[in-house]
């Protein structure tokens, strides 16, 4: 997800459910003279919220252009201060007594933004600081969602005008659908289970590779498992689940391949694995037959891009990349932008077929690391 | 070479395209790329046949001489044990 433009923010910073909690969570952890750091600040809403608990100093660390329209509203402020990078790659100064986060995910792991935490709160927290939030629970819960299953995977089966679309339905079983569930749209055939437990004080490592076994209170046809999470904020407690107040974080649907009859009392078993950065496989024990689903199939794999990925495979730059080298040679030259662009286009002519391709290269290349 | 059945890693998660394999192994997080070749084998060892057995039905197929195609299905055979994708078995 792309979080570089103010819109993009808009679902978030406007989520009523969340900020309710938040600023609960923050009344409690905030002390007058507090040194408060907001991790991934966007329009630096928490950070605000800190500050007006009497916080003294409050960094809004964000490497998104937004933060631009943080400090626009804030710079009158001087209790901010704005640290516009990754937090890794940032000089916050000095250790803070509270870090603010939204660096949960959608299914909490997804975008595999809380290394970013773990590294903010070895790096900055001070020793007996608070996190906001300080934990977070992987849940899962199997459904009865008959009209998404029929409208996201029983689709393909249909012929489009003769083309056999139904020989790609088994990508639309690989892949996790995240969206929002309300009850009568994913009716839960069990109490949800919890998959994995994350204690943001101690934790190192994302991965995910669980188990968690659930009995059916319901009788009914499965056709798929959703995942959410909720966190604990202090003692506030904030759930993104289905049964609880709306907010801007969707559900993760893993489907079954086929809808599967469950009986009041059945047992299912669902396992994630889950590699930092990786592919989400998901297996799911039910009515005595075992289903796998991965998003590694729900892609379309060639061996060459394999291979890329291999840890023995040695890169070759292609012609982009030999342009972007020369480009940045000459910026260290001290060339203008007007020269870089001339001589970037008559260096490259085969990548750049225009004045205006070379521009945009180079526009976009000032951009990111000028 | 001696005639041994083998068992796919349960842990391996198989897609083919275009006559070649591409392979997430759960257990180490890894991707793997088969060619054509070695996805035949593949095929081959998937649908119980020994590597013996392989052997005869690769010679079958492709035009190479026994010498050669025994020491290459030696080689895959290792690097698929030693990646943990494939285990001995009985028959």
């Amino acid at each position: 997800m792309s979080y570089h433009s103010i819109i993009s923010h808009r679902e978030m910073v406007f989520d009523d459910n969340r900020n309710t909690i938040y600023q609960a969570a923050l009344k409690e952890s905030v002390k007058p003279g507090d040194r408060v750091m907001d991790l991934g600040a966007g329009l630096g809403l928490h950070g605000y919220m800190a500050s007006t608990l009497g916080a003294s100093e409050v960094c809004l660390v964000d490497p998104s252009p937004v933060l631009f329209a943080a400090q626009k509203m804030l710079a009158d402020n001087p209790v901010f201060r704005f640290c516009h990078n990754k937090i890794e790659e940032a000089e916050p100064g000095g250790k803070y007594d509270v870090i603010v986060s939204v660096l949960t995910g959608n299914f909490l792991l997804t975008e595999d933004l809380l290394p970013s935490l773990f590294y903010a709160r070895d790096h900055y927290l001070k020793s007996g600081g608070i996190l906001v939030p300080g934990s977070a629970r992987m849940l899962v819960c199997p459904v009865t969602a008959d009209k998404f299953f029929t409208d996201n995977i029983e689709q393909w089966d249909n012929s489009l005008y003769g083309l056999p679309a139904g020989q790609l339905r088994q990508y639309a079983e690989n892949s996790i659908y995240f969206a929002r569930f309300e009850q009568a749209d994913a009716q839960p055939l069990c109490e949800p289970g919890c998959l994995m437990e994350l204690d943001f004080y101690t934790a190192t490592d994302t991965s995910c590779r669980e188990t968690v076994t659930m009995t059916a209170t319901e009788t009914g046809p499965c056709h798929g498992v959703l995942g959410w999470f909720d966190a604990k904020l202090g003692n506030q407690s904030l759930s993104t689940g289905p049964m609880a107040a709306p907010t801007h974080w969707s559900h993760a649907f893993m489907p079954l391949p086929e809808p599967v009859a469950v009986n009041k009392g059945d047992t299912i078993t669902f396992s994630l694995n889950r590699p930092e950065y990786g592919d989400w496989t998901w297996t799911v024990n039910i009515a005595k037959r075992q289903f796998r689903g991965s998003t590694f199939l729900g892609q379309v794999h060639t061996i060459d891009r394999m291979k890329r990925l291999g840890p023995t495979h040695v890169p070759e730059l292609g012609l982009r990349g030999k342009a972007l080298v020369y480009l940045l040679e000459q910026i260290q030259a001290g060339q203008t932008r007007k020269a870089l662009t001339t001589s970037l286009r008559k260096q490259h002519p085969e990548t750049f077929h225009s004045d205006a391709q070379a521009q945009a290269f180079v526009a976009d290349i000032i951009n990111r690391y000028c | 070479m001696v005639n041994q059945h083998y068992r796919l890693s349960p842990d391996a998660i198989c897609q083919e395209l275009g006559g070649e394999t591409v392979i997430l192994d759960l257990n180490s997080d890894f991707y793997f790329g088969l060619d054509e070749t070695g996805t035949r084998i593949w095929q081959l060892l998937e649908s119980g046949q020994s590597s013996e057995e392989v052997l005869q039905s690769m010679l079958s197929e492709y035009d190479t001489t026994e010498q050669q195609l025994r020491a290459d299905l030696n080689r895959f055979l290792d690097s698929l044990l030693s990646a943990k994708l494939i285990e001995p078995t009985q028959p």
